[in-house]
């Protein structure tokens, strides 16, 4: 069943048309993988399909219904999302951080309670942050606050979550850990991934389903290892890529 | 997180000494005895006047234009994402000073004083509201900068009166645009104006929290995020508006304040916005009582006591805390 679809979606960050008449719909118990070169628009539909930016023309339809009809909360409690860049408040901890994660379910009239706080405190464990909890968000290192920001979803714990770069400022270690452990979330029943992506390999690692955003607005889905091969990936990046085979495993590396 | 309300119950404390240490000292001392027959019910003839009837209402008028200023000025700076806002940078004082400064010059007192210059509050918040509203998104930095070019247009009409007001009523004009709370007596309207405005805040504070660290986050985890600083800017105005109109332009509190609250209580506005009132009221209550005993019987415009207290006093805080810990 589809969680989210995207209807017939256009783009145009900044008057400039992309990903243009996109019909998709991302299903349950999926990973799918964004991939584009910069400025192919994967951020824009990202925050698009979060919610969080109007497309120029389409929809975006949460549970089969319009995104923009869903109220807020009820819809930061579906579907979270990681952003690009973190947006850290000015003198928080790292658990006060991860804590707005509950945000959605919390009322207005009261406080987080103790199971917030094991949430909270199992998310920060998860992505290998547990002892950071009253540091200060800000003194973090970029991979870090990368981690506090993965773990901010993973508090939030909705089943539609998409990750723009979450791989970002991550040594290889935490890269495959933390990935793979996101990626197993899409086992649990009802339960969705999009990642925005710029390493193909991590991509094929960890996601079944894929999207390729190509030059000039067009664009390609479906499951990764059907769709990845040498000549579409250099034509989207630009840039001769070669595939390789180690111990049955494809990877791609530029010529 | 236990350590947070630790700040709030200090202030608490000390609320009520402000006001006390108020009622006390002046250009006539009352010594602790006399002071606590005169609150137990028992004044003599000439506490029963200085307490009861002066310093008492001008106290509790302080500390309630205090409390508005700071909470006003904390409110803007999570709302502007600035922490250089303080409650008269879009224009608010402004239009009020305007709106007084003309009353005062016509002649009328009182009433109309006060009155026209909550209208002139009023009319500037709708203007940088509208003016800044327009087509598009209403960005911070657009209301930032409107609200700064209408504050500096109200400015020069604040100057045009001043240059071509005659020579008598010139220093009447500047106590008000300095601040100036001998004519504040009556602190309940003020007080319950503070209640109302921090009721009303106080359910946001977690809501504010996600909107101080950007407008992507709020939206993302479920705020209204236009809805919401609509409603802070409003509230902030008619906050400002409402400290304004009883005391005029008192500087510095409301940007200091909430910093300085920040600084030693932490960012969290469920905790900061209550500690920013009680922090702003007590702090006025004590520069207005060195204001007016400092060279008694004169008086001195508690604006400058402001800035004369609260620069030295910031500026200590933010170095003793950068050596603490760097964020």
């Amino acid at each position: 069943m589809s969680l989210l679809a995207a209807a017939r979606l256009t783009l145009a960050p900044g008057g400039v048309a992309l990903c243009q008449d996109l019909t998709l719909s991302f299903g349950a118990g999926e990973n799918w993988a964004i991939l584009g070169a910069n400025g192919s628009g994967k951020t824009s539909l990202l925050l698009a399909l979060a919610g969080l930016r109007r497309p120029r023309s389409g929809r975006v339809l949460l549970d089969g219904g319009d995104l923009i009809e869903v109220a807020p909360r009820a819809r930061a409690r579906r579907l979270g999302i990681v952003f690009q860049d973190s947006e850290l408040a000015f003198g928080a901890s790292v658990l006060e951080t991860a804590l707005t994660g509950r945000h959605p379910y919390v009322s207005r009239w009261s406080g987080e309670d103790a199971v917030d706080l094991e949430r909270t405190r199992a998310a920060l464990t998860c992505v290998g942050l547990e002892g950071f909890e009253t540091r200060l968000a800000g003194t973090l290192s970029g991979g870090e606050r990368r981690r506090a920001d993965i773990a901010t979803l993973l508090t939030q714990d909705p089943p539609i979550c998409l990750w723009d770069e979450p791989s970002n400022h991550l040594d290889l270690g935490h890269q495959t850990q933390i990935l793979a452990t996101l990626a197993a979330r899409a086992r649990r029943p009802g339960h969705l991934n999009i990642f925005v992506l710029h390493d193909v390999n991590l991509a094929a690692r960890v996601c079944s389903h894929g999207l390729l955003l190509l030059p000039g607005g067009e664009h390609l889905s479906g499951p990764l290892n059907t769709l990845l091969d040498d000549a579409v990936l250099s034509r989207m990046y630009g840039c001769a890529i070669r595939e390789l085979r180690v111990d049955g495993r494809r990877l791609f590396m530029p010529e | 997180m236990s350590a947070k309300p630790a700040l709030t119950l200090v202030l608490l404390g000390l609320a009520p000494l402000s006001i006390l240490l108020a009622l006390g000292l002046g250009s006539i001392a009352i010594e602790p005895a006399e002071l606590w027959r005169a609150l137990s019910g028992r004044p003599n003839e000439l506490t029963g006047t200085v307490v009861l009837e002066l310093r008492l209402p001008r106290s509790l008028s302080a500390f309630a234009v205090g409390g508005l200023l700071a909470l006003a000025g904390a409110l803007l700076q999570v709302l502007l994402r600035n922490p250089l806002a303080d409650p008269y940078i879009l224009g608010v004082s402004g239009g009020a000073a305007v709106g007084a400064l003309l009353s005062l010059l016509a002649g009328v007192g009182g009433a109309w004083v006060t009155g026209n210059a909550f209208v002139g509050a009023l009319v500037s918040m709708l203007l940088v509201f509208g003016l800044s509203h327009g087509r598009g998104p209403w960005t911070h930095t657009r209301l930032l900068l409107t609200g700064v070019v209408i504050a500096s247009g109200w400015g020069a009409l604040i100057s045009l009166i001043l240059a071509t007001s005659p020579q008598e009523s010139v220093q009447t004009l500047l106590f008000w645009l300095l601040g100036d709370l001998s004519h504040a007596d009556r602190p309940l309207v003020a007080i319950l104006i503070l209640v109302v405005g921090l009721a009303a805040c106080l359910p946001f504070g977690r809501a504010l929290n996600l909107l101080a660290r950007g407008e992507l986050t709020a939206a993302a985890l479920g705020e209204r995020v236009m809805v919401l600083r609509i409603g802070v800017y409003f509230l902030a105005s008619l906050l400002t508006a409402a400290a304004v109109t009883l005391a005029g332009g008192i500087g510095f509190v409301g940007l200091i304040v909430p910093h300085a609250v920040r600084l030693l209580g932490g960012g969290d506005h469920r905790y900061l916005l209550l500690n920013a009132a009680l922090a702003g009221g007590g702090f006025l209550v004590l520069a207005d009582t060195l204001a007016r005993s400092l060279i008694a019987p004169l008086q001195l415009p508690v604006g400058v006591i402001t800035a004369l207290l609260g620069v030295p006093i910031f500026l200590f805080l933010l170095t003793r805390r950068t050596g603490a810990q760097t964020p």
